[in-house]
């Protein structure tokens, strides 16, 4: 145990443990992004994915999971950040441009405002922080209506477009993750660039475009024709904030 | 060819320093990068000023002495090329071109453009050795290296330690080189015995010495001027997992050093 821990106490051995967590959150990614995908199907069939999800016996075991891991690979990479600034405190005149240094500095910036979405997003749309009665409307089976409560929630411009925003964060995040953990693993070699490269590509857009198009559905109305019955409180009522 | 070069001028590791303009005329095309800078301390010293500190050993592209961030670029804007090997028909006519030392708190300044690089050898020291018994020269093909392994080694081997990856690095990390000098020994037999000590104790001694951490921008390889492949690090990576898992006990919790000002 105590050789594991000097393992994971050297800079490798961080980044490693960086980049395992960085695979389960990259899953999980992945995971909700299909699971949310389900909306193009129909108010059923999104509804009776999040019953699944919720009445699982492994679903506090996932969230407790979640959690513990979003704090590691948070904590880890802002330590390893901060040791990366201390490492050249003088910088070069001739240096980068701002754009350069924002570019160098995604990881970190797109991670922190990455990590403050995920804590809105978990209060706005799983725990219904500032929620109206729409939040809690229960479907014909019983089963709570997520999809009404996706669709009230982005008829409101400024929320669908802070969540576009966080998931082309997300984007601009994974593109580095994919090929970096590669590396980080060792597995990376000269005759495999092009294929990490790709593969980094494609779960980027997938995930981007996967989660993107909802928000954008709902705000240019395609989906809304589906919520029979609801009254939209965006439309008729006080705005959902 | 007429330049001014933007160098930079410290007058000892303490002392704070700042760019200094030197207008330059009369350089021909093929004139090298230190030839100019030799032009420009012989006006200097002719006007009984302090001449530009650099260093300037081999000039064959092969000592890594020299070791020069130019417009922002370790050893200038030509790939694979050393500040020596680097000629002013890279350049165009009237050029301002900025002349700075290597920038990484592990490499600190001594005087104008030359930096202490002690903090690479204290790693090599620590590891970057195989321990043989000098003498005779070994008969050729009495231990068997395949082509393809040879080649690898070679590659890595050919790192001349000087340190443009670290002062490309956006971290100053000296992951490329402690991968390039574990990397060329753990390829061949002689590097087997000591193996796994080896790449344990290297990256130990780069975490003591404050260098930054890898986080994957390849600036390093871009800056190599010995096209170091990037794939090193990823082997580094492995042979420190294996190592760090299967072989001997670490030596102690590494400690980062952190440099006081």
């Amino acid at each position: 145990m105590n050789r594991l821990l000097n393992l994971l106490n050297t800079s490798i051995g961080r980044k490693l443990v960086v980049a395992i967590s960085g695979i389960f959150l990259l899953l999980f990614v992945i995971g909700h992004a299909l699971g949310n995908l389900t909306i193009y199907i129909g108010p059923s069939a999104l509804n009776s994915y999040a019953h699944w999800l919720q009445q699982s016996p492994m679903l506090w075991l996932v969230r407790l999971g979640m959690l513990a891991i979003v704090t590691l690979h948070l904590w880890l990479g802002i330590k390893v950040s901060l040791e990366n600034r201390s490492a050249r405190r003088i910088a070069y005149q001739a240096g980068s441009s701002l754009w350069q240094r924002l570019f160098e500095q995604r990881m970190l910036i797109s991670g922190l405002i990455i990590f403050i979405f995920i804590v809105a997003h978990v209060a706005h749309l799983t725990l219904g922080a500032a929620a109206d009665a729409t939040f809690y409307r229960v479907d014909e089976r019983g089963f709570v209506d997520v999809y009404a409560r996706l669709v009230t929630a982005f008829q409101t411009p400024t929320i669908a477009w802070s969540y576009i925003t966080a998931m082309l964060l997300v984007g601009i995040h994974l593109k580095h993750s994919v090929r970096a953990l590669f590396q980080t693993m060792g597995f990376f070699h000269d005759n495999y660039f092009s294929l990490f490269e790709g593969l980094s590509w494609l779960i980027v857009l997938f995930v981007v475009i996967g989660l993107c198009s909802i928000p954008l559905a709902i705000q240019f109305g395609w989906l809304n024709h589906a919520v029979a019955g609801l009254s939209i409180p965006s439309l008729t009522g006080p705005r959902f904030a | 060819m007429k330049f001014i070069l933007s160098v930079w001028r410290q007058p000892s590791a303490t002392a704070t320093g700042r760019l200094v303009d030197y207008p330059i005329d009369g350089i021909g095309a093929d004139d090298s990068f230190l030839e100019v800078i030799d032009a420009i301390n012989e006006n200097l010293m002719a006007q009984q000023q302090e001449p530009i500190a650099y260093e300037m050993d081999c000039r064959e592209g092969i000592c890594g002495s020299c070791s020069l961030m130019i417009n922002g670029s370790a050893h200038g804007p030509q790939r694979a090329t050393t500040t020596c090997q680097l000629y002013m028909r890279e350049f165009s006519d009237g050029e301002t071109i900025t002349v700075e030392p290597w920038r990484a708190d592990a490499l600190p300044v001594i005087k104008d453009l030359i930096v202490d690089r002690s903090a690479m050898d204290r790693i090599m020291q620590s590891a970057g050795y195989i321990s043989v018994h000098t003498g005779e020269a070994p008969d050729a093909n009495e231990i068997l290296v395949s082509k393809h392994r040879a080649d690898r080694a070679f590659e890595a081997a050919s790192c001349i330690g000087c340190g443009a990856c670290i002062a490309a690095c956006p971290n100053a990390s000296a992951m490329l080189f402690v991968a390039a000098k574990v990397v060329q020994l753990a390829l061949l037999p002689q590097g087997q015995p000591e193996r796994c000590h080896r790449v344990i104790s290297m990256v130990e001694a780069m975490d003591r010495e404050g260098f930054g951490n890898c986080s994957n921008h390849y600036e390093c390889a871009e800056a190599c001027p010995k096209s170091i492949p990037l794939s090193v690090i990823a082997h580094l990576n492995r042979e420190f997992l294996q190592a760090g898992l299967f072989g001997r006990e670490f030596s102690a919790a590494a400690h980062r050093v952190v440099h006081e000002e």
